[in-house]
Formats: C-alpha cells, sequence, structure tokens
C-alpha cells in the first residue's frame, strides 16, 4: 500500500527527516510516534506531496509526485489544526471537498452520518466547537473511502466519548482493508488497534515493529514524550 | 524544476473556479469595491459640468472618457491586493494545504483559482460600472455606448493582468505585510512613479517617440489607457508627438495589436511565473 524509501526532507539547515524507510500494508493500523519535531507531521506532508524531499514514496505502486492527485486520491487526510474556508457552512465544506475527491452524495451522506455532522451542516465553521472542527475534519478524509487514512494527532480535541467513535470507525475501516496511519504523542484508546509502530526521534526512525517491541526496548507508545534513541 | 501542465483547468479547476466565484459575490470588499465604481461613475458624471457651475449630469461619452483615468487607479489597486493575498492568505489559514491534499494538481488549482477571482473581479467591476452608466443613461444623454463597452472590457482586461501579477507576488512573497506593501508600491510605480521617470529620462537621453512607445508598453496602465484613447479617436492627435508616431511610423493597426498582445503578456507572463513557482514549492 505505502512505501517509504530513504525519504530525507531538510528545511535550511534543519533535517527533519533523515533516510526514513517504512511500508504500510492494507488493514494495518500503523502508529508514528515521537516527541514534537520529531518529523511526524513531516513525513505527512511529504506522502502527501505537500513537501519536496529526497528519495522515494509510493502509494499502491505510484510515485507521489509523478501521479500526485492520483496518489492523492487514495489517501484521506485528517490534518493537526484542520482549516477550512471561513466563509462556508459545513455542509458546503462537505460538498466542495466531495467535489474535489469525486465523492458521490451518498459518500457524502455517510460521512455525514458516520460523524454525527447532521445538525451542524447549516452552521459557519468558524461557528464549531474544537471537537466539531476534528469531526469535520475526519468527514472530509472519508470521502471518497480512501484505502489509506493519515491521521495527525486525532484524538487532540476529542473527548473520551469521540476517542471511542474514532476507534470504532478506524476498526471498521481496517476491517475494509484501509491502511491507517496515526500520528500521535498520545494514542489514547487508538492503542490497542495498533498492528505496528513506527517511532521517530530527530527525524530518524528508531524503532518500527509491533507495539509490545517496543517495551522490549524501554520505550512507550503512550508517551511518544519519551522516545529517545 | 517540473514542467507545468499547459491545459485549461480540468473538472477540478472548475470546482475552485466556482467555489471562488461564488465566495466573490458574498465578499463584502468586493461589494464595497462595486459601490465605490458605482458611485464615481456617478461622481465623475455630474462633477464634469459642476465645475462650470452648472447642475447637470454630462453624457455616457464624457464620462466615460475621464472614467477611465479614475477607475482604472481603483481597478488596478484592488487587483493587486486582491491578487497579492489569494494563495498567501489560503497558505496562512492553512486551507492551501488541506486543498492540495486533494487529488488536484497545482496548476489546476491555481489557474481554476485565478480564474475564479478574475471573473468574480470582472463580474463586480461591470456591475458597478454598468449600473452607474445606466443611472447617468438615465439622466443624461446617452452617447458613444460602444466606447463605454470598450472601457468596461479594457478595465477587465487590466484588472486580470493586476491578478496575474499579484499572483506572482503571492507565490513570491511569504509575509502578508510585505506583500501588500509590494501591491502598494507596484501600483504607485505604474499610477505615478514611472510615468515621471519615464519623462525624465526621455529628456535626459534626447528619447524618441519611439523609445516612448517602447517605455510605455512596459507600464500595463498606460497600454490600458492607449487602447481607450485609440478606441476614442480614430486619430490619436491627443496623444501629440506619440499619436503622430503611432499613426506614420507604427501604424495604427499595428498600434492597436501590440497594444492588445502586451495587455495579454502583462496577464499571461506573470501567470506563468507563478505556476512555474507553485508547482515545485513547498505547501
Amino acid at each position: 500500500m505505502l512505501w517509504v524509501e530513504r525519504v530525507t526532507k531538510r528545511f535550511g539547515s534543519i533535517v527533519a527527516l533523515q533516510a526514513v524507510d517504512m511500508r504500510v500494508e492494507a488493514g494495518e493500523v500503523v502508529a508514528l510516534i515521537g516527541p514534537n519535531g520529531a518529523g511526524k507531521t513531516t513525513l505527512f506532508r511529504c506522502i502527501l506531496g505537500l513537501l519536496r524531499f529526497q528519495g522515494h514514496i509510493w502509494v499502491n505502486g505510484m510515485d507521489v509526485w509523478r501521479h500526485g492527485p492520483k496518489v492523492r486520491r487514495l489517501i484521506g487526510y485528517v490534518p493537526q489544526s484542520p482549516a477550512f474556508h471561513d466563509g462556508m457552512t459545513a455542509g458546503e465544506t462537505l460538498r466542495y471537498y466531495a467535489r474535489l475527491r469525486d465523492a458521490p452524495e451518498a459518500h457524502i451522506e455517510e460521512a455525514m452520518a458516520t460523524m454525527s455532522l447532521e445538525s451542524v451542516l447549516p452552521r459557519r465553521v468558524q461557528e464549531l466547537s474544537g471537537g466539531m472542527r476534528q469531526r469535520l475534519a475526519v468527514a472530509l478524509a472519508l470521502l471518497g473511502q480512501p484505502p489509506l487514512l493519515l491521521l495527525d494527532e486525532p484524538t487532540a480535541n476529542l473527548d473520551r466519548e469521540g476517542q471511542e467513535h474514532l476507534a470504532t470507525l478506524i476498526r471498521h475501516l481496517t476491517e475494509r482493508g484501509a491502511a491507517v496511519m496515526v500520528a500521535s504523542h498520545h494514542l489514547g484508546l487508538l492503542l490497542p488497534l495498533v498492528t505496528k509502530v513506527v517511532a521517530l526521534h530527530e527525524g530518524k526512525v528508531v524503532y518500527q515493529g509491533p507495539p509490545q517491541g517496543l517495551a522490549e526496548i524501554g520505550l512507550s507508545a503512550q508517551k511518544g514524550e519519551d522516545l529517545a534513541p | 524544476m517540473r514542467l507545468v501542465a499547459f491545459r485549461a483547468p480540468g473538472q477540478k479547476g472548475i470546482v475552485v473556479l466556482r467555489r471562488e466565484l461564488e465566495q466573490a459575490f458574498s465578499n463584502l470588499w468586493l461589494l464595497l469595491y462595486s459601490l465605490t465604481l458605482g458611485a464615481l461613475v456617478a461622481l465623475i458624471s455630474y462633477g464634469g459640468h459642476a465645475w462650470l457651475g452648472e447642475a447637470a449630469f454630462q453624457g455616457l461619452g464624457r464620462t466615460t472618457a475621464s472614467l477611465l483615468n479614475l477607475a482604472s487607479l481603483v481597478v488596478v489597486l484592488a487587483s493587486l491586493l486582491m491578487g497579492t493575498t489569494s494563495i498567501l492568505g489560503e497558505r496562512e489559514r492553512g486551507t492551501l494545504a488541506a486543498q492540495l491534499a486533494q487529488p488536484i494538481g497545482r496548476g489546476e488549482f491555481l489557474i481554476g483559482k485565478f480564474l475564479g477571482q478574475a471573473l468574480g473581479l470582472f463580474m463586480t467591476t461591470s456591475l458597478g460600472i454598468g449600473v452607474g452608466g445606466i443611472a447617468v443613461s438615465i439622466v443624461a444623454p446617452v452617447d458613444q455606448v460602444g466606447f463605454f463597452v470598450t472601457v468596461l472590457a479594457l478595465l477587465g482586461g487590466l484588472s486580470t493582468a493586476m491578478l496575474a501579477v499579484g499572483y506572482l507576488v503571492s507565490v513570491v512573497v511569504r509575509d502578508r505585510v510585505q506583500a501588500l506593501l509590494v501591491a502598494i508600491l507596484l501600483w504607485f510605480w505604474w499610477a505615478i512613479g514611472m510615468d515621471l521617470v519615464t519623462m525624465g529620462v526621455m529628456v535626459a537621453a534626447h528619447l524618441g517617440e519611439a523609445s516612448l512607445w517602447g517605455l510605455l508598453l512596459l507600464n500595463p496602465l498606460e497600454v490600458a489607457r492607449l487602447l481607450a484613447v485609440l478606441g476614442l479617436e480614430p486619430d490619436p492627435y491627443i496623444l501629440g508627438p506619440l499619436g503622430s508616431f503611432l499613426r506614420d511610423v507604427a501604424g495604427l493597426s499595428q498600434a492597436w495589436a501590440t497594444l492588445s498582445a502586451a495587455l495579454c503578456l502583462w496577464t499571461v507572463l506573470p501567470l506563468l511565473a507563478a505556476l512555474l513557482l507553485f508547482q515545485d514549492q513547498d505547501v
């Protein structure tokens, strides 16, 4: 599904990612953990083709730079701080992104129902609470039913109920064969779903394997801040 | 640097275009801009006779001739400001990354957004000036309707060119204050500064009309004004020695074609440069 091969990203003299290698297969839930500045968000932005980088990233065999729009059709992305056009309502936002993703009306209905957004559709996005904005961002990522979901700190604005809802959603998606990558400081209720952990520290992969293996090298998947090589 | 796909916006580009167009009609600034232009038409029509001590509106033809100079300044400033805050504003709000994370090419996104904003600007410009023109036509003689329409089209062309220049600034500059400053400096340069420098250079270097003609093409505002003058007067005697040069040496049809091509290039070249830079930028 996703191949990342020797990806290096520099911002001037700062090396944000250093020769990162990783693979994600269909049906996997991969936790990308690490402290602030470890390179989690940068890696997501490289996968989406938003940043230039050295190395290669393929999604379903397609290079992200060469086949940008085709690759992004396969990816649903929930950013750390969801951004919307303030003048638009939640409903207009859903329809706009659905058109960009070629998603049929049925997908809009499904995404709305899944994220319980029906009541806020006529409200302008700037009037929505942090939790509702997060739900809207997840709904947008689900449009077009992409086989790969990138979730950047998805639990940050969610209460316990919201986290449980998201965990259930991820379980359903992976049962349907989708792969999910979750970048987080704190996985919370998502931890039991994780099949693989990729730990980043200062742009380098310091661990890649099953969650159980982290404890063996003295790291915790629950607290990404503790990571150190 | 990757090659830009030189093609019309596809289906996704049209989605972006439509959104921009919808936003234009709910944008308070554009509404204010439209009202300003409409008020300007009415004021020019009334003011044209008021200074003679007559309380009457002057006809559409005279109003249009006066309108061009004033309206072009407003149109250029509004278009530059709109252009410079376009991509930059989306980048600052985070909506640029959100949209480019979707299955849409960068070129398609930029062209769709540009065309949507250009169309929105043209429609609000036409609305303001058009309503003003209709109001003047009710109370004053209706003459030279063709010239009025030509000036409206020229202002549309000028606003599109200035929007393209604004897009280039928006792609290059990463700070809103800097971008606005560049927009205002460009406006000042083309509205006043370049004319003064051109006159100074002409006098100091004893340059002829051919050089003046070449220098004027570097000022899109002057290009639009010259096109309007040529549209109004088949014999461009009011341009003085330059008019004689255009009539006798360059040829009027040649001058028309050169000016039209210059206005098109003022749109295409900055937009192309913006596309090339945007294609490979980090978002």
